[in-house]
């Protein structure tokens, strides 16, 4: 497929309306890795089912996100509709119908995630956008959230050799997806951090730059507004909010004598540079969080 | 490299054994009947009838088929492919114990040949086409060498039985055998299962016009014609020659014992050919390797048969190959090159109809021409056999782009060329882009903008939109037109140093100071806002060239400055517009100041001085300079290049720098970036480096026309593949020992697949480097499809489109095909044994992992072996062939 030139302006007054900051070269990249889709009313983007391996920006139009049971999604103006499912790599939960005439731009999950790997400033963003996401509706939904975190089954270690940072990152839940090779890298660099009960691990001001896994015990996370919210072992201390740069406007103190594992951000991107996975995973962890905050807000 | 061949002599898997069995006993009853016809058909014939009358019968033959062929197609269509055989083995029983019946005359003997020859033509072809449906691409390349031997072991056995009783009863009587065969495979097809619904007969009737059209449109299948063409008239004339030889040589009497022995001894021989040579071959040389056999090898035996005067021997041979290579490997060829074929029933019926039959027909009439007036001289007929060979052979090595092609297709994908370079814009994009400028959405307004800047067509950005209202607008629009030679502008940029945002006045100064419009500079000098007057004077004093010597954190210029470090920030940007001569000392030195490296990365790139090579190379390793940095580089060129390239060698250079050198160099995209980067791929140390240098080049072959050396990809593409198996059937060895692995070995489980996910990765990214016009991901994405049809195609393409660049590929080819096969995990494994060693269960596999040079699976697999709780091996044997490793 040639990209006619008509059609790469098109794209490029598209995308440069909507990602102002994106760099000029994977600008360049993302329009020619892109591909039209017109779509009558009641035709289908994608079946429920398929294999999720390309979503879509819709640029004009409206579509539904259908499947039996449930309430509708609808989506329209420019959204991006499909990507939860490409980034949890599994099959569509939902099928996607257009409402009346739609028009948008289909790019292969594969594409996507190579023009993150090779552009480090694109891919914190899409991390950050996801995280903003999840965070924003995240603030709407405290008061009807579970205060408490489950803590993932396995054990807590006391002692936190190199092996045993790699079994408390092994249980952490955003690094499900990430691959053993990069949790044994983050593993080298993780440090740790230990924790009486009551001790502050941050003040309200922190500056946000780390990320914090819970080992073992347990930390309460105060928001600014009044929130508070329970981590056990295995969570990343304010979840999509650490992806943010939300953690400022929070404090962390232990409830329990813990254990926690301390990564600098720049650090831990560098190694999501070097996994292509970790990266994956992140997106996976902040897609699958803003899908169950999703649901609350459907239901 | 190491063959397979034990396993792949008969490599029949769980599922496939019932119906292998059935359809190979179908074959070899069909055969063996066809074989006991055909002995009686030919010492009858010669026995009643001149040699010459053999041209007649090709006639009949063809005109028969004429006949025939769109029956049969009508009857695959309504009935299906089993069906059909089963009415058409039916219809040959009982005809045949008909001729049985006939006392033997001139006309019978001569009905008898064309029945045979068509009832032959015809049960084969239907054979074939059932088997087609019945095994799915990949399938067919395993499956269809054995069944084949069902064909020979036939012949065999009808030879064998045609010599016994030949001894005993007279010839006529082989017919009656024929028919207790035809009857019992008929009987057996009959519980063949139905094809599915994919391979279901077509209702819809197609004209024959546009059938034609779209055969003669197509490079494959009319070169797939000219191949039915060109092989059946070599056929002939060798048939030809041969019957003529022995009806010259031998006596009557002497007719049917040589024709069952030969028949006896030719199966013997193909059954021989097809365990030893068959099997291998295809797996070997591919499909179209193994097409070029048979036209190559009938080449040299017709040049052979003419040189030694068409000796009776020789002759002999020759047919003998004929015979035995179109029911082996040119039979196997032909029914795997016409696999992928869509619509394969139309289109070969199409072949059988019009293409063989004409050509048999045309054929025959000549033989028949040249006949009636003399006898042709048989060394003319063994040279007309070679040159028509050789014509088959020319055609059939054109197969290869349009044979992957057809998979390109099947697989849905297409063939994905890239086109990455910026054109000048049309007349349609203009009038889009300066519709946008008017648009009331900021966004679309700046973007607009920014799309004619950067095809340098920032000239048709009107001065006018300096009166646009959104704070944004004016800024974009007085960085575009800063610097440049335009003079509209200016009046209404004066205006705006007025205006009530400090951003917009400062863009606007700025814009003055890139234009080098000192008038307005010096009167702002006079402006009540003290910041613009600071800025004025920066700009000032740098236009006017002065020397600013010393630190410039310490500039008395700057002691204005606000806690954004608006003017230092400002005058960076300057020095890049117009940089003085000491603009890259001055810059460093701004660069201690952490708040502004990023600022001072992009004026250095853009100065493009060599003292800054270091500092930019250094810069690489932060993620929002890298590629500022990286521009920078690439406009000083030579220099910058060879500074990447002894930064990389540099121990010194931290591995944040060294690991984003490859797709550095990858940027400046010329050969000499291909050649540092192969060789990075291929000798560097550090793993990420070396995938960085394989992402590199990529890049490059997605992006434009650069040559990028074949041999060493494949070479890459060996390591990656023996590191996959090798990785693979560690993990198998693992697995199998333990349901429920101890934690610690379970984190060696996932580390093996992360990496064995990882080697596959990388094939695919190298095979994209090598066929760049073909979407290989998308292919190794159906290599994991549920639909097994599906995938059995994308490993035929994957084959068909490594095959061919040599040796080398086709080793790779191999290899290829043992990390993509459906296999059971431990067959492959045993399989992967004779190039990776083999893993025997997993507490050895454990120690020898504890040995790995990568140190995380050394480090967690000594973890695990800790837990065995068994004594330490002290060396392994596989040690030395876990040493070199893969980008």
């Amino acid at each position: 497929m040639t990209v006619t030139d008509s059609q790469r302006v098109r794209r490029e007054l598209l995308l440069r309306s909507l990602f102002p900051t994106m760099p000029e070269a994977a600008n360049l990249r993302f329009i020619d890795i892109l591909e039209d889709l017109e779509l009558p009313v009641g035709a289908l983007a994608f079946a429920q089912g398929d294999t999720p391996d390309r979503f879509l920006f819709l640029t004009e139009g409206r579509v539904a996100l259908e499947t039996e049971g449930l309430p509708s999604i609808e989506l329209s103006g420019f959204s991006v509709v499909g990507v939860v499912d490409a980034v949890l790599e599994r099959p569509r939960l939902r099928a996607c119908r257009a409402l009346e005439p739609s028009k948008a731009f289909v790019i292969r999950a594969v594409d996507w995630f190579d023009l993150l790997e090779d552009n480090a400033e694109v891919a914190r963003a899409a991390v950050k956008n996801f995280a903003t996401r999840s965070y924003e509706l995240w603030q709407q939904l405290v008061p009807r959230l579970p205060k408490k975190s489950v803590p993932p089954p396995g054990i807590a270690p006391s002692k936190l050799e190199n092996y045993d940072k790699i079994l408390a990152l092994r249980q952490a839940s955003f690094l499900r997806r990430a691959g053993m090779q990069a949790i044994a890298s983050l593993a080298a660099i993780a440090e740790t951090i230990t924790l009486d009960a009551g001790e502050p691990l941050f003040e309200v001001g922190n500056h946000g730059e780390d990320f914090f896994i819970v080992a073992s015990g347990s930390l309460e996370l105060a928001h600014t507004s009044g929130a508070h919210f329970t981590h056990d072992t295995g969570d990343l201390v304010g979840g999509p909010a650490a992806f943010c740069n939300a953690l400022p406007s929070f404090a962390a103190r232990a409830q329990t004598s813990a254990v926690v594992l301390r990564i600098s951000q720049q650090e831990f991107y560098d190694q999501a540079e070097e996994h292509g996975r970790l990266l994956r995973g992140i997106l996976a962890f902040l897609a699958s969080e803003l899908e169950s905050l999703q649901a609350i807000t459907v239901a | 490299m190491n063959s397979f061949g034990r396993s792949r002599l008969l490599d029949v898997r769980a599922g496939e054994v019932g119906l292998f069995v059935r359809v190979f006993f179908v074959l070899l009853l069909t055969i063996a009947g066809h074989t006991l016809l055909e002995t009686a058909r030919d010492a009858l014939f010669l026995t009643r009838l001149p040699p010459k009358m053999l041209a007649l019968v090709y006639v009949g033959v063809a005109v028969g088929m004429l006949v025939i062929t769109p029956l049969n197609v009508r009857l695959t269509r309504r009935a299906g492919p089993r069906n059909a055989l089963v009415v058409t083995l039916l219809l040959t029983a009982f005809v045949s114990a008909w001729f049985r019946t006939r006392a033997p005359s001139s006309a019978s003997v001569f009905a008898l040949y064309v029945f045979g020859t068509l009832s032959a033509t015809l049960l084969i072809g239907q054979f074939w086409m059932l088997a087609g449906t019945l095994f799915f691409a990949a399938q067919s390349r395993r499956l269809f060498g054995p069944l084949a031997s069902g064909g020979v072991l036939g012949g065999i056995a009808g030879g064998g039985i045609a010599t016994l009783a030949l001894e005993v009863v007279q010839v006529r009587s082989l017919l009656a055998v024929a028919t207790v065969m035809y009857f019992g495979a008929a009987v057996l097809v009959s519980a063949v299962p139905l094809e599915d619904a994919s391979a279901a007969p077509v209702k819809a009737r197609t004209k024959l016009a546009p059938e034609l059209t779209k055969m003669r449109r197509d490079p494959f299948l009319w070169r797939l014609a000219a191949i039915a063409a060109l092989s059946i008239a070599a056929s002939l004339v060798i048939d030809y020659l041969y019957r003529a030889k022995v009806a010259s040589t031998l006596l009557p009497n002497q007719l049917a014992p040589f024709f069952a022995r030969y028949q006896l001894v030719l199966n013997v021989g193909s059954l021989l050919l097809q365990l030893t040579v068959t099997s291998s071959i295809v797996q070997r040389v591919g499909v179209l390797g193994l097409a070029l056999a048979a036209p190559t090898l009938l080449t040299m035996g017709g040049a052979l048969s003419a040189l030694s005067g068409a000796s009776f021997g020789v002759v002999v041979v020759l047919k003998a190959a004929d015979s035995a290579l179109r029911n082996s490997l040119g039979r196997v060829a032909s029914e795997l090159l016409w696999a992928p074929v869509e619509n394969q029933a139309r289109g070969r019926g199409l072949v059988d109809l019009l293409v063989t039959r004409s050509t048999q027909a045309l054929a025959g009439v000549v033989l028949l021409g040249v006949t009636m007036s003399h006898s042709p001289s048989p060394v003319l007929l063994a040279i007309c056999a070679a040159l028509l060979s050789a014509a088959w052979l020319l055609v059939g090595l054109g197969l290869r782009a349009p044979y992957i092609a057809l998979f390109r297709n099947a697989l849905s994908r297409g063939s994905v060329e890239r086109d990455f370079t910026l054109g000048e814009l049309d007349l349609t994009s203009l009038e889009m882009l300066v519709e946008a400028l008017a648009k009331p959405e900021a966004n679309e307004v700046i973007a607009a903008m920014n799309v004619l800047a950067e095809r340098k067509r920032e000239k048709l950005i009107p001065a006018l939109i300096l009166h646009h209202n959104v704070e944004g607008v004016l800024i974009r629009a007085l960085e575009l037109f800063g610097g440049t030679d335009r003079k509209d502008w200016l009046p209404l940029g004066e205006r705006l140093l007025e205006h009530g945002s400090s951003r917009v006045q400062q863009a606007a100064v700025r814009a003055f100071a890139l234009s080098g419009v000192s008038s307005v500079l010096e009167r702002l000098m006079e402006h009540p806002n003290p910041s613009l007057r600071a800025f004025a004077a920066l700009y000032l004093a740098q236009l006017g060239g002065k020397t600013l010597p010393g630190d410039p954190l310490s500039w008395e210029l700057f002691r204005e400055d606000d806690a954004e470090h608006t003017l230092k920030l400002a005058f960076i940007e300057t020095l890049a517009a117009h940089p003085p001569p000491d603009a890259t000392r001055i810059l460093l030195g701004l660069a201690r100041l952490p708040a502004l490296i990023a600022a001072v990365t992009q004026s250095l790139a853009a100065v493009g001085d060599e003292s800054s090579i270091p500092f930019l190379i250094g810069r690489l390793k932060f993620a929002e300079e890298r590629l500022s940095a990286r521009r920078g580089l690439v406009r000083m060129g030579a220099p910058a290049f060879a500074a990447l390239q002894a930064a990389l060698q540099l121990e010194t250079v931290e591995r944040r720098v060294r690991i984003h050198i490859p797709r550095s160099i990858s940027a400046f995209a010329n050969t000499e970036a291909v050649s540092l980067l192969l060789s990075i791929m291929l000798g560097e140390q550090d793993g990420l480096i070396r995938y960085k240098a394989l992402r590199g080049l990529g890049q490059l072959a997605s992006d434009g026309p650069v040559v990028i050396a074949v041999p060493p990809i494949l070479a890459e593409l060996k390591r990656n593949a023996l590191e996959y198996l090798r990785l693979f059937s560690a993990r198998t060895a693992i697995d199998r020992a333990n349901s429920e692995p101890h934690l610690s070995v379970r984190l060696v489980i996932e580390l093996l697949d992360d990496k064995i996910q990882q080697s596959f990765d990388r094939l695919a990214r190298l095979l994209q480097i090598v066929h760049r016009g073909d979407d290989i991901r998308t292919i190794f994405s159906a290599l994991g499809s549920a639909d097994r049809r599906q995938r059995g195609q994308a490993i035929e393409f994957l084959d068909a489109l490594i095959r061919g660049v040599g040796r080398a590929a086709d080793d790779v080819a191999e290899l290829l095909r043992l990390v993509v096969d459906d296999l059971p995990a431990a067959e492959r494994a045993r399989r992967a044994a004779e190039l990776v060693g083999a893993f025997n269960n997993a507490d050895d596999t454990l120690e020898l992992l504890a040995h790995d040079p990568d140190a995380i699976l050394r480090d967690l697999a000594e973890h695990a072996v800790r837990t065995l709780e068994r004594p330490r091996a002290s060396e392994s044997q596989n040690l030395a062939e876990l040493v070199e490793r893969p980008a």
